[in-house]
């Protein structure tokens, strides 16, 4: 039994790949690192794509006007507070979920 | 420094996103996995795909992987689950069955006898069977290594590993 395990063994390694085999470990890490920039890019587009919602939806209450004239505070104060408020909660939460500490970078 | 504990330091290291210590488990682990994929398959260019689906699907999941475990199992797991997907998609058939005729070429001019009856022999088994086979035989896994990589009960592997032996010597003309 042992003598035909040791056979089979024998001819299942014969037909092993290399030991070391740099095109497939490059191979591996391109994956990695392609995949790894798909999802940074989409992770990007969908923060940029917030951000510029989030600022359309904000700029028509913007004085660009009084700002100019009178000082950036004038024209924030068209703001409401609440819209400020959500305004630099989404900012840290972003910042905070772009910058947490991951197991893979 | 042991093989082992080099291996547990190159996964804590993976976990800590560290792609040079990662390398290492694919520079350690490739020739088996691939191995084990290719008599899996039957066909060298799927089972190297294969291999590298499964190396990056490891690398994306290592911090759920519990580093006390051995990381062989494991990557050996990702692998057949992978290859199982792969045989459920009717495109994916459809290319391994011409695949499979390519390699079967390939490996009538490395060796005409001895390789062509082991690959024979080997896609008689079915594919679980053939699978805890490959391991236990080719790849040195204990049965309890072979039943975690493959989501099996020890005793379906123990079995599986038996009945595959007979089958494969019965295949190869021997008496059991």
């Amino acid at each position: 039994m042992s003598e035909r395990n040791d056979k089979v063994a024998a001819m299942l390694a014969a037909d092993a790949p290399a030991g070391r085999d740099l095109a497939f470990e490059i191979a591996v890490l391109t994956k990695i690192e392609r995949r790894r920039f798909v999802r940074e890019t989409a992770r990007n587009l969908a923060v940029a794509t917030g951000v510029a919602l989030l600022l359309g939806l904000l700029m028509p209450q913007f004085d660009w006007a009084g700002a100019f004239a009178a000082g950036w505070n004038v024209g924030l104060a068209q703001l409401s507070s609440n819209t400020l408020l959500m305004a630099v909660l989404l900012i840290a939460a972003s910042a905070a979920w772009y910058y947490r500490p991951r197991a893979n970078a | 420094m042991t093989a082992s504990d080099s291996e547990t330091a190159w996964v804590q290291g993976a976990r800590a996103a560290s792609a040079d210590d990662f390398s290492q488990l694919v520079r350690l682990n490739q020739q088996a996995l691939r191995a084990f994929l290719r008599r899996l398959t039957g066909n060298h260019a799927e089972a190297d795909d294969l291999a590298q689906e499964a190396f990056v699907f490891a690398w994306e999941k290592i911090h759920r992987f519990d580093a006390t475990r051995p990381f062989r199992p494991w990557l050996f797991g990702i692998a057949w689950r992978k290859y199982r997907e792969r045989r459920r998609g009717w495109r994916r058939l459809l290319l391994r069955e011409s695949g499979w005729a390519e390699s079967q070429a390939t490996v009538t001019e490395a060796d005409p006898g001895l390789k062509l009856d082991l690959a024979a022999a080997c896609a008689r088994l079915p594919a679980e069977q053939r699978a805890a086979l490959l391991l236990c035989l080719g790849c040195d896994f204990s049965h309890g290594e072979a039943a975690e990589a493959l989501s099996l009960p020890l005793g379906t592997v123990k079995s599986h590993i038996a009945r595959g032996r007979r089958q494969l010597a019965a295949f190869l003309g021997e008496t059991p």
